[in-house]
């Protein structure tokens, strides 16, 4: 179980940024409405996150589930970053 | 198995495993949250020897006069901080919170200043004494949101809360065919059943509350980790312009570091209630107190709008007005942080909301019970269970659970028995606070039987908690019979929680008979408690 509430943990708190982060920079709100709801977004992803990463029964299915996310995830931060 | 099955299988897993690690944490995070409640009304209900002879100020409290006060007692800190909390139907006092300079460092701490929070006669402004010494509650509330561990415990609640939150949205997912259709389903024979629907009744109806529970609780504690995150991607590292964005721009000033005296706070604070309209002033403060560059802040809610905050600052040495906001400064962060927290602290619709949200942390501190209780129900039956490991669990549910409630007792009956007076008093209550739960823990791994173990600490939780009650009444009814108004208000009010709060220890050791009498006897040692 250790393994999977780690992978959970922290590949869930580094893709629950990358997901608020990519949200911040396509919403067309004000900026203090963008970081808003990226507050409100930001504490369920992460634990939803770890609740997936518990749904599978190996650590490896889970870190392949959530870096499947996490790659595109963190590609679009960067593309959208040298956009900006 | 098809994956649905096995997902399900992982999940409740997950659900069980989580549950029992931040049982007993959370257990005391939120029976301390559901006292905390109402923290005003027992500092009142402790200060009542204190406050039999305060007189209310009529008009503008006596701030300068108090400030004057410290100058002539203290070497004020000026790098520190400095807030004043201004009487309200709970406390006739002025309370001011503050850092003053040691002539030499603490040869324990090394620290060079100490911090104060004392409370001012409202109409003298003359020192009346340590607020600190009599604030069991404060004690109550820090347990709540930190376990009293400072920053590492904020941050542990906070991992503590993750999880909860991790707890509830399986608990959701594991739940969900049969959410609706078993909606009223509540066995109240057949032990497993019995807790197994409990714990299903008081999550399902209860869950917008844990969502809301777990969601704000999460913002107070561990919002540094997107804040970092957000100013190193976002802000290039200038945490200055993320605080900007989020609405935290309120003007400061560079310290000049020529000493002012602190006066015209009396003239200022009638400026800035005329100003902020119908409010309650929840705070003043002082930046770069004694220095040219002080500013004043008074900070208050609206009391005609849900969570709105509204402030207004002065330049102290010219007691111009340099800032104002009516609406949240103006700004969707700060509006959700200030909506966030009046969801979290239940103050925004009077003592009817409040006692809902109390037996509500109440109900959740039996959701948790009854989640440990499954568990050990279910592993007593697994024949590869370690004895040892299982009868650890057992008493530790025992020992550490009732032990909390046992210490709030012990506690309540020290903040009423103690004198107010008594140096060193708060000291006492924490320390034998922490003694008692300990010792519960220790004694509770040591006892065979657990039940007798826990129908004695129910029973005498019941009796502390009864006993501060009916004492107010009886033996200390010389203070009591003098007392009027919201002081008087606020000790019934405290008196009936601690009746409640014993009426629910008795009512958990009836269960434990009750169960004790339906159970065959077996070789396995019987489950904890019920309670």
């Amino acid at each position: 179980m250790w393994p999977r509430t780690l992978i959970g943990l922290f590949i869930g708190l580094f893709l629950s940024v990358s997901l608020v982060l990519n949200l911040n920079l396509l919403l067309p709100f004000a900026e203090g409405t963008r970081l808003l709801i990226g507050l409100i977004l930001a504490f369920p992803i992460w634990a939803g996150c770890i609740v997936w990463a518990y749904a599978y029964p190996t650590a490896w299915k889970s870190f392949k589930a959530l870096m499947l996310m996490f790659v595109p995830s963190v590609i679009l931060n960067t593309t959208l970053m040298m956009l900006r | 198995m098809t994956m649905n099955n096995q997902t399900l299988k992982s999940l409740t897993n997950a659900h069980a495993w989580v549950g029992l690690i931040i049982s007993t944490v959370l257990f005391v995070i939120f029976f301390a949250g559901a006292i905390s409640l109402f923290k005003a009304n027992i500092t009142s209900w402790e200060r009542t020897p204190l406050l039999i002879d305060a007189k209310a100020a009529t008009g503008t409290p006596a701030f300068d006069k108090a400030l004057a006060t410290i100058e002539e007692q203290y070497q004020v800190e000026m790098h520190g901080g400095f807030f004043i909390f201004p009487p309200d139907e709970h406390n006739p006092y002025i309370e001011i919170g503050f850092e003053s300079e040691l002539a030499q460092p603490d040869p324990e701490t090394g620290e060079d200043h100490e911090h104060h929070t004392l409370l001012f006669d409202a109409t003298t402004g003359e020192l009346v004494g340590d607020s600190h010494e009599y604030n069991y509650a404060e004690f109550v509330y820090l347990l709540h949101y930190n376990l009293g561990l400072d920053r590492p415990g904020l941050y542990f609640v906070g991992l503590v809360t993750l999880f909860f939150f991790v707890a509830i949205l399986s608990g959701i997912v594991i739940h969900w065919r049969k959410l609706f259709s078993k909606f009223f389903q509540y066995r109240k024979d057949g032990k497993k059943d019995k807790w197994l629907d409990a714990h299903n009744l008081i999550g399902t109806m209860g869950l917008p509350m844990h969502i809301m529970y777990a969601f704000t609780g999460l913002v107070f504690n561990l919002v540094i980790i997107y804040q970092i995150s957000y100013a190193v991607i976002l802000y290039q590292g200038n945490q200055d312009a993320l605080l900007d964005a989020a609405g935290f721009d309120q003007p400061h000033l560079e310290e000049v570091d020529k000493r002012m005296a602190m006066t015209g706070v009396d003239e200022m604070y009638r400026r800035a209630m005329a100003t902020m309209g119908d409010v309650t002033l929840e705070r003043i403060s002082i930046e770069h107190y004694g220095d040219e560059s002080a500013i004043l802040v008074f900070a208050a809610t609206s009391n005609d709008d849900f969570s709105l905050w509204r402030e207004v600052r002065y330049l102290m040495s010219s007691q111009e007005q340099i800032y104002l906001t009516m609406d949240n400064y103006d700004n969707a962060v700060r509006g959700g942080l200030s909506t966030i927290a009046s969801l979290h602290f239940g103050d925004f619709a009077g003592y009817g909301m409040r006692m809902a949200f109390f037996l509500f942390g109440l109900a959740t501190a039996y959701l948790i019970i009854t989640g440990n209780l499954m568990w050990i129900d279910k592993r007593a039956k697994q024949r590869k269970q370690s004895a040892r490991s299982l009868n650890f669990v057992r008493r530790l549910t025992s020992g550490g659970f009732i032990g909390i409630v046992l210490a709030t007792a012990v506690g309540f009956v020290l903040a009423r028995v103690l004198p107010i007076e008594q140096f060193g008093r708060a000291d006492l209550i924490e320390r034998s606070f922490y003694a008692v739960w300990i010792a519960c823990i220790v004694i509770a791994q040591l006892f065979a039987n657990q039940k007798l173990f826990c129908k004695g600490l129910l029973g005498v939780c019941a009796a502390l908690f009864a006993l501060v009650a009916v004492a107010d009444w009886t033996l200390l009814y010389g203070v009591s019979s003098q007392l009027e108004g919201s002081v008087l208000r606020d000790v019934l009010l405290v008196d009936a929680i601690l009746l409640l709060l014993s009426a629910i220890c008795v009512g958990a050791m009836k269960r434990v008979y009750a169960s004790e009498k339906q159970m065959a006897p077996t070789d396995v040692e019987p489950i904890a408690s019920q309670a």
